[in-house]
């Protein structure tokens, strides 16, 4: 078999393995949580009779592992079931949501890369200059606010107090805005560090020594030589970087009433419609798995050494 | 000549001792940090007998007060109060416990089963480590956020459940750096001579492994209590984490929320509470990372 499609056999997998896995936790967390959609199904006075007799009906009176199976053979059809709040198969529901999210995420990802990635050259071509040191700052403090907290803030300033923007929903291309900046923020602080990290270790090899001392322009050092091999675990980082979007999406989603799977999610709950939680979990999993195998897939188009690793 | 060989072992302790304290005091960001996280550490325990209220107490005829520098406010609240009529200083003071002590205990569980995990997955090796890479992949691809929220509210919020969730979802981190480290150690030649000196495998892992793991797990950990300060907040803030009375930054700006055109003061006071509290501990992160590991900064 060629090296390269050993290399994308053995990721795919391994993709396969990791859903398989959250399949499971998926499963098994929903079924800890009472698997009782009894409680909302039925009347608090239902008999012991009804409850059996519904029981029945969802397949809750089976043992665990044959619970698992009817889960998970529906899941591989696209089926987890209908939404007891919406009456609605979950998965369309979870789909419809889904493009919403990744509006967001994917706007609040390249905002965050357009930022991160000048600010952390910058700061490792200056390293422990003022320059850096500024950005330093900006990155402990991106670090540390709470993004809920900084969505409210930029509500009560450029919505409330300066209205600007629309507060909530998902209605013109002004109402991106603030959700898209809030979410940014999440990411640009640790792509900045991990920018700057990745240049200083590339400026410090010996080709880059080399290139200066044939009479390179310093420029031409830093973005030919450097940016070009500091960018490769950059790309590797953005697909786990999608999924604290994903999770912060959840946070940033209820701030902003903006319809997407995060909120899904936090209502579903609070509605203890599991199946619908079941759904946005898996499905969410589902999509971070496929992209993080995506990013695999390109990272020997990248570097060559993965190509020549893979192949010995 | 001859004496060159141990001079080095003579000379480095003490000054390395002192030098990491110079360090500290050199480091202004570092400084701030050890200030701040303290001055936080000493509010939430002296919580009972410095904050002018209790925080559960509710006073309706007292709902909404400004700030005491604004027109309408009361100075028996300063930072105002609730609708519920609670004052929000007692009550941002109060939530510093609440944090610190979620956010410490979460990471110290955490801390507990990744170093345990990794111990064994990097000493025992096969299997048995090929079964911990895959789980920490399989728990990798669920966003933390959305596997804290689905299991906060399937085994019902409150604090213990929150300590329980972040610290089960926070051990990948931890056995990850403990088996690099274990696999690395356990062909160096120390490792080797005491167990041909007959150490038992406790003997080598307690003795000899694990004080090389202290410093980077020190590292990752602080930062880590920053990410789980961060989570119990946002958990509280989805309604999902500390429930109201008791105080939690988080909560508060969940119900802040709704009055962010009216009561401004209800998610300005608790949130910068709270980033303060997150950027003292990442400050002091940072700063270990500087002393313990030069090369990463």
């Amino acid at each position: 078999m060629p090296p390269m499609a050993r290399y994308i056999l053995r990721r795919l997998g391994h993709a396969v393995l990791v859903v398989f896995g959250v399949s499971i936790i998926v499963f098994l967390v929903m079924h800890l949580a009472g698997g009782s959609p009894l409680s909302v199904l039925l009347p608090p006075e239902a008999s012991e009779a009804e409850r059996r007799q519904y029981e029945a009906l969802l397949g809750l009176d089976q043992p665990l592992y044959v619970q698992y199976w009817d889960f998970a053979s529906q899941a591989v059809r696209g089926d987890f079931g209908q939404s007891i709040w919406y009456g609605r198969p979950a998965a369309g529901l979870v789909l419809e949501r889904l493009q919403a999210t990744a509006e967001l995420a994917v706007s609040g990802l390249g905002l965050a890369v357009l930022v991160a990635l000048p600010l952390g050259v910058l700061a490792a071509v200056y390293r422990n200059r003022t320059v850096d040191h500024a950005i330093g700052i900006f990155v402990v403090l991106g670090q540390s606010v709470p993004i809920f907290w900084l969505g409210m803030l930029l509500v009560l300033q450029f919505s409330v107090n300066w209205p600007l923007f629309p507060t909530s929903g998902r209605d013109s291309a002004l109402s991106f805005v603030l959700p898209a900046l809030t979410l940014a923020v999440y990411s640009m602080a640790r792509l900045t560090r991990l920018t700057r990290a990745g240049m200083l270790e590339v400026l410090n090899q010996d080709h880059l020594r080399t290139a200066r001392a044939k009479g390179m322009p310093e420029r031409v050092v830093i973005f030919r030589h450097g940016v070009r091999n500091a960018l490769i675990p950059f790309v590797t980082y953005l697909g786990l970087e999608f999924g604290g979007l994903l999770g912060g999406a959840v946070v940033v989603e209820t701030v902003f009433s903006w319809p997407g799977v995060g909120r899904l999610a936090t209502e579903a709950i609070f509605n203890r419609d599991y199946p619908l939680v079941q759904a946005v979990v898996f499905i969410v999993a589902l999509v971070f798995v496929a992209v993080n195998l995506l990013v695999d897939l390109l990272y020997p188009a990248l570097d060559p050494r993965i190509r020549l690793a893979s192949a010995s | 000549m001859d004496v060159l060989p141990e001079a080095p072992a003579l000379i480095e302790a003490p000054v390395r001792r002192v030098s990491k304290l110079r360090r500290l005091l050199r480091d202004p960001s570092g400084l701030l940090g050890v200030v701040v996280l303290g001055g936080v550490i000493f509010l939430a325990l002296l919580a009972p007998w410095i904050s002018p209220h209790d925080p559960e107490r509710q006073n309706l005829k007292a709902s909404l007060l400004p700030p005491a520098w604004l027109d309408g406010g009361d100075s028996a609240y300063l930072f105002g109060t609730d609708r519920l009529g609670h004052d929000v200083l007692s009550r941002t003071i109060w939530s510093a416990r609440t944090s610190l002590l979620i956010g410490f205990s979460a990471v110290a569980l955490a801390v507990l089963l990744g170093v345990t995990i990794g111990v064994f997955a990097g000493y025992v090796g096969g299997r048995l480590e090929d079964v911990v890479l895959r789980l920490a992949d399989i728990q990798l691809a669920i966003p933390p956020i959305l596997l804290a929220i689905v299991l906060a509210a399937a085994i019902g919020p409150s604090p213990t459940t929150i300590i329980l969730v972040l610290g089960g979802t926070g051990w990948v981190v931890y056995a990850r750096i403990t088996r690099g480290d274990v696999l690395s150690l356990r062909d160096r030649s120390f490792v080797k001579a005491a167990v041909s000196l007959g150490a038992g495998h406790g003997r080598v892992v307690f003795r000899h492994i694990l004080p090389h793991l202290v410093s980077p797990i020190l590292i990752v950990a602080t930062i880590e209590i920053s990410l789980a300060i961060l989570a119990e907040s946002s958990l509280s803030f989805l309604g999902l984490g500390i429930q109201p009375p008791t105080p939690s930054w988080g909560s508060m700006l969940g119900d802040g929320r709704d009055y962010l055109a009216s009561a401004w003061w209800l998610s300005v006071f608790p949130g910068i509470a709270l980033m303060l509290t997150v950027l003292s501990v990442n400050l002091v992160g940072n700063w270990l990372r500087d002393v313990y590991d030069p090369r990463l900064s």
